[in-house]
């Protein structure tokens, strides 16, 4: 028997990643929608549908042919090739001599079945394969740390295993969520010539145009990044080298490279040669043995070897049964020709549909929000959404620009990326996609719009948040301009996206359309809803060119100034400089300060300009504020007064234990000035500060209470040094200094 | 200023009416999977005497009135906390609306959400401390911003509100402390460390220090007393609330979100480490599986009784308000409406029935009061999240007008079932049907998920009915009643015996216990 069938059947992978680690497969091949949908069902149907997903994934028409009448549908379309025009830039010829003799060794779950004879063979091939390509233009060298975020960010963890380095933080109390979705397996992208990988990364489909590995949207910078952190294990210095193989040899393994069938789901030097293919013997599926060939326990013969387990023979044979028995089951419903796509495309890694799909809660840690503000989206802010009604909802042009476009991602605050499929493959299920949504009773809105200008008026009114208005930007941001509170989809594109119909709909009854949305029903109920959507509609055709809504934050509207108001200011905010419990003290003759009644000290002193308090007063996610003005000058991080055996002890650190600094609050002198009042042990403090001299400067009070010998007091400028204090017989004493 | 609803005709029109109901039909049916627009029957009468009317006074242009804390004095004016941090009093509440005169009493505080009047001065909670503000030389603007309380944990997260204060009638001072969701802020000068006792009811004792009571929370708005001046707070839907509850707040308790738990484990808890979550359990499974867990006393159902549960205040009036005396009213943010509560106490434990009281508010209700006439002032303000009342922020009043509406007063658990009282008799009391009254019951899904669909619903059988000889009570006799389920009811219309159609048919009991027949008077 050959080499190559001579590997254990049972070889079983393991993924060796954080909490997936659980998770094995067997060498068989890893469809990840059969492993997580058909391999445990029991329904007929389901398995059914679960061996066609195999019939695709496996590309058994790139050899087989059907002969039944009337069952010809891209339901069983061959898959397009797989270029390996330029895989002699990509991989070494060991790796793949090694991976030709064993793909499901090598590449753990890999849709690659086992087709030489002998090492020889496979030698012949990888000679031949390794001699195709060209030189790979240079990148970066990434760094790991950013390929790390890069790779646990923007989606790549929806279909492949986490990194061990990697693992989401063990949330105190909870449980972590079962994972019982294998990972698809990194193949061999730790063998790949680096600037190679970086450069299938960015274009995977120029690849594989069977989109199964979509693209990201990642840049150079980017895939170099998340390419070192692929082989972030790989010590050898991987720079490419150019093979040139002995030319006999070369011809031997291109010969192979025909006569073996590789042609089937690849293509290589000479896409005329695909032509020979079709001079192979096509075994036809209408009438071939069901237990022979492939799908033999063992193959036999040059019957390629998938490595199959038997429920996916057992699934295999269902379908290919279905197949012969039942003349609709490649001329399927829009909805399950919708399902089949899905399945196909692994969709369902990040959308649900029909309750089936969506990420997996194991891996729903790794998808995060990139502004704050949308953490109280839920789980609508972190992962993509369900995909319900996307056949009504959006335009066929939309569709494009998320498929295989550029610029249809409409979330800013979610980290994940849509990614690209191609247009080849993802084009033919629309059709069937906007038949399977189709509402039952048709809805009409009129958007002609022209004899009704003025309806844009309208609708500019209805977004804002003047009286009158419905407060949508209240939520959604609009052009530049975020939006008031939470950030959801911005409006801007939403005539490009949405079919007017859907739009209406959903305005119409938000939780019937979307269930689960945050969006109030603002315009359910009201006497001129209808008119009032094309109103809204109008409006969004035209925002480009018109005035934004009423409402929308400005900045510099909110600045405090305590010059134009003629007395202090005092302003508890976040502030830069200062803490999350600031005080800031603005004066009329900016010299402005700002206490931190966290640490229970003075903190930073500026001039000129005081504060914004737009993002404290308006913006929901709470900015820090920051000293608008110069002379910006933090103070020494130490408190004023200490207990010391002697002027020359250690001053205490800010977070010493022992004396205990108890912040009480503040009073308001006539003058508007606050004075803060502290203890600290039984040290009652009252501590002023004030513009002092006409250049500038601050003069600073501290007034002590209860005091008894051993104190000492430190100044707020830097250099200061450590005096006793020297108390009245009432244990009082007033301290001043000059600040700059 | 006020254009939606002018206070020369404040009252609810048949055309406010009929949307509101439209509207609420249509959410329910949406929630059930129904079509765009039903047409199913309202449960509004044709005619009725108006019992509560709306007053929205007319504000300054200036500043943005997003009332958060409202608290009346003891002369009758209203002292408001507006969020951008200040403290506005509202000279003559009960005067002509469109002519209320505001002065500013206090400024520069950080984001204010409760407003209490405790021994003559007022105390707020702003996002790291409690203060007492006073005014000590009478000129009508204080001058003290004495800290009382603080030493709970910021990270600067804009999620990190802080409610608050109530006294409870030991004079121990309470507030809550919601979740942090998300992350730090980036701020030089900033210690950080993990915040301590977010999702924490905290206490403080008159003359001691803050400390750690209650652990569970989400985002605790609602603070307030009950009319046995028992500690209630409202949550909020979302992570590990699959609705929004009312919550009992009593020392030692969990109620259920998971990011108080860390906190469980340092010494000065009061909680028992309720240890490893379970996931994808029914609030009730996990109710007997978790230690320490302990179910709201209410639920309001999600959708039908509002999105998000604000402030709460118990109705203690002397009549003032209508025939629910010694009820608790809660707001609600994202439908810009107020809802009422029936409690009642079984096997010693808090449970009871939630019905909707006002819609149709004119942004979203944060928090409540009482005047002195009785009527209820209700502070408004959606910044941040939108609300169905579309200006962005009010302050209206609700006023009883005399008129006895025909509602379900009181609904309490029994044996066999629930006694429903009315605010009126019955018309035809020997004509009551157990099928005029439609009852299932639901959970929700106990998870770290967003929220939650009504979950295991079964419907609940009414085998018989019993009419108390007044007409105005009837006792439910039913099968199938399940512990710790939501029990929602359906009335079918009914007239009282002056003519009056009822002016609400749902109401929802948690029936977190069944009352033993033991335990019950007749």
């Amino acid at each position: 028997m050959p080499t190559s069938r001579s590997l254990p059947s049972c070889l079983r992978g393991l993924i060796l990643f954080g909490s997936l680690a659980a998770v094995t497969f067997a060498a068989s091949p890893m469809i990840q929608v059969f492993e997580r949908f058909h391999r445990s069902a029991s329904d007929p149907v389901v398995d059914a549908e679960g061996g066609l997903l195999l019939m695709t994934e496996l590309n058994c028409m790139g050899c087989h042919r059907l002969s039944t009448p009337g069952q010809t549908s891209r339901a069983l379309a061959v898959k397009p090739r797989l270029s390996l025009a330029e895989v002699g830039s990509r991989l070494s010829e060991e790796a793949i001599a090694s991976f030709v003799l064993a793909p499901a060794e090598v590449k753990p779950g890999t849709a690659m079945p086992a087709v030489v004879a002998s090492s020889r063979e496979a030698q012949a091939l990888a000679t031949y394969l390794a001699s195709l390509g060209s030189p790979v233009e240079a990148v970066p060298k990434g760094s790991i740390d950013q390929g790390r975020r890069i790779y646990h960010q923007v989606g790549c963890v929806a279909c492949h295993a986490p990194g061990a380095d990697a693992l989401l933080p063990a949330i105190a109390g909870i449980a972590p969520p079962p994972a019982t979705v294998p990972s698809v397996p990194l193949g061999l992208a730790a063998r790949y010539d680096h600037a190679a990988l970086a450069r299938f990364l960015i274009d995977p489909l120029a690849v594989r145009p069977d989109g199964r590995m979509p693209s990201s949207g990642l840049s150079i910078g980017e895939a170099a990044n998340v390419a070192a952190y692929l082989q972030r294990e790989v010590k050898a210095d991987r720079a490419p080298k150019r093979y040139v193989g002995q030319p006999d040899k070369i011809a031997e393994g291109r010969s192979l490279f025909l006569s073996l069938g590789c042609v089937a789901c690849h293509v290589a030097d000479d896409p005329a040669a695909l032509l020979s293919h079709t001079a192979m013997p096509a075994v036809d599926l209408a009438t071939a043995s069901l237990d022979r060939g492939c799908l033999a326990e063992k193959p036999a013969g040059r019957a390629p070897v998938f490595s199959l387990d038997e429920v996916q023979r057992s699934a295999l044979r269902r379908a290919i049964q279905q197949v012969r028995s039942d003349t609709n089951f490649l001329n399927p419903t829009p909805h399950r020709e919708v399902e089949r796509f899905m399945a196909r495309m692994n969709c369902y890694a990040c959308h649900a549909r029909g309750g089936r799909g969506g990420v997996e809660p194991a891996r729903a840690g790794y998808f995060e929000v990139t502004d704050s503000g949308a953490h109280s989206l839920g789980d609508m802010g972190n992962l993509p959404p369900a995909l319900e009604h996307t056949g009504r909802k959006l335009t066929r042009a939309w569709w494009g620009k998320l498929l295989w476009g550029e610029g249809g991602g409409v979330r800013p605050y979610m980290a994940a990326r849509m990614p690209k499929f191609g247009r080849e493959v993802s084009e033919p299920v629309l059709a069937a996609w906007e038949q399977a949504d189709r509402r039952a009773e048709p809805i009409t809105i009129d958007t002609s719009g022209r004899p009704f200008h003025q309806r844009s008026v309208y609708g500019r009114a209805l977004m804002g948040t003047q009286d009158g208005g419905l407060g949508c930007i209240t939520c959604h941001g609009v052009r530049d301009r975020k939006s008031l509170g939470m950030p959801v989809i911005p409006l801007d594109r939403t005539v490009d996206r949405l079919k007017p119909e859907y739009f209406k709909e959903l305005l119409l009854n938000p939780q019937s359309v979307q269930p689960g949305t945050l969006m109030p029903p603002m315009l359910m109920g009201r006497p001129k809803a209808e008119i009032e959507v094309e109103q809204l509609w109008t409006y969004l055709r035209e925002v480009d060119q018109f005035m934004l809504p009423d409402g929308l934050l400005q900045t510099g509207e909110f600045e405090l100034k305590p010059e134009t108001l003629g007395k202090p200011i005092v302003f508890r905010t976040f502030l830069e400089g200062a803490g999350l419990q600031a005080i800031a003290l603005g004066t009329p003759v900016g010299r402005h300060a700002a206490f931190d009644a966290a640490d229970v000290r003075w903190a930073v002193t500026w001039r000129g300009r005081f504060l914004d308090a737009m993002t404290t007063w308006e913006e929901r996610a709470a900015t820090p504020a920051r000293p608008l003005g110069d002379a910006i000058t933090a103070l020494p991080e130490w408190r004023t007064l200490a207990r010391l055996s002697s002027a020359n002890a250690p001053w205490p650190l800010l977070n010493a234990e022992g004396v205990a600094y108890r912040y009480k609050g503040f009073s308001v002198g006539s003058d508007g000035i606050p004075s803060f009042h502290y203890e600290v042990g039984p040290l009652r403090v009252d501590d002023t500060l004030r513009p002092y001299g006409l250049s500038g400067g601050y003069r600073r009070t501290v007034a002590l209470q209860g005091g008894t010998p051993g104190w000492y007091f430190r100044g707020a400028t830097a250099g200061s040094v450590p005096s006793e204090v020297i108390f009245n017989p009432a244990g009082e004493a007033t301290l001043e200094e000059i600040l700059p | 200023m006020i254009t939606r609803f002018p206070s020369s005709h404040p009252a609810l029109t048949a055309g406010d009416r009929r949307r509101h109901a439209g509207w609420v039909r249509l959410v329910a049916m949406s929630l059930a999977g129904s079509g765009l627009l039903g047409t199913a029957r309202s449960a509004e009468p044709t005619a009725r005497p108006v019992a509560y009317e709306r007053i929205p006074y007319t504000l300054p242009a200036e500043p943005k009135f997003e009332v958060s804390g409202i608290a009346v004095l003891p002369d009758g004016r209203a002292a408001l906390t507006l969020r951008k941090g200040e403290v506005w009093i509202l000279e003559n509440p009960l005067e002509d609306p469109t002519k209320a005169r505001f002065s500013r009493f206090a400024s520069g505080l950080h984001e204010p959400l409760g407003l209490t009047l405790h021994k003559g001065a007022l105390y707020t909670t702003q996002r790291s401390e409690v203060t007492r503000l006073e005014d000590r030389d009478g000129d009508g603007v204080a001058e003290t911003y004495e800290t009382v309380a603080k030493g709970w944990g910021l990270s600067g997260n804009y999620h990190e509100y802080a409610y608050g204060p109530v006294f409870d009638p030991a004079g121990n001072l309470w507030v809550t402390l919601n979740v942090t969701i998300g992350n730090p802020a980036k701020l030089s000068g900033h210690r950080g460390g993990p915040p301590l006792w977010r999702g924490w009811a905290m206490r403080q004792e008159p003359g001691g220090d803050l400390k750690p009571v209650a652990a569970g929370f989400r985002s605790p708005f609602g603070l307030g007393l009950n009319a046995e001046g028992d500690v209630f707070a409202t949550d909020q839907q979302g992570n590990w609330w699959g609705g929004c509850p009312l919550i009992h707040v009593k020392p030692g308790r969990f109620y259920g979100h998971a990011d108080s738990i860390p906190d469980t484990r340092r010494p000065e808890s009061p909680v028992q480490d309720p240890g490893t979550l379970p996931q994808g359990l029914t609030v009730v499974e996990a109710a007997s599986r978790v230690p320490g867990l302990t179910p709201p006393a209410v639920w309001f159902p999600y959708v039908k009784m509002g999105q998000s549960t604000t402030g709460l205040v118990c109705n203690l009036t002397g009549g003032g308000f209508g025939p629910f005396e010694r009820q608790v009213f809660v707001g609600d943010f994202t439908l810009s409406q107020v809802n009422r509560v029936f409690l009642e106490k079984v096997d010693g434990e808090y449970q009871g029935a939630c019905f909707p009281f006002m819609d149709q508010l004119q942004s979203a209700v944060l928090q409540m009061a009482f005047l002195k006439d009785g009527s209820m002032i209700v502070g408004e303000s959606n910044r941040g999240w939108n609300s169905l009342g579309n200006r962005s922020y009010g302050l209206e009043r609700i006023r009883w007008t005399g008129q006895i509406p025909f509602e379900v007063q009181t609904m309490e658990a029994r044996p066999e079932g629930f006694r429903l009282t009315f605010t009126e008799p019955l018309a035809t009391p020997l004509l009551v049907r157990p099928d005029q009254f439609r009852l299932s019951s639901y959970t929700y899904l106990y998870h770290a998920s967003y929220g939650s669909p009504e979950t295991d619903t079964k419907p609940v059988e009414v085998r018989s009915v019993k009419v108390s000889p007044d007409g105005r009570q009837v006792e439910l006799l039913c099968s199938g009643l399940r512990p710790g389920y939501v029990h929602e009811l359906t009335l079918a219309p009914l007239d009282s015996i002056t003519g009056q159609a009822l002016r609400y048919d749902r109401a929802y009991y948690t029936l977190n216990r069944i009352p033993r027949p033991d335990a019950v008077s007749p």
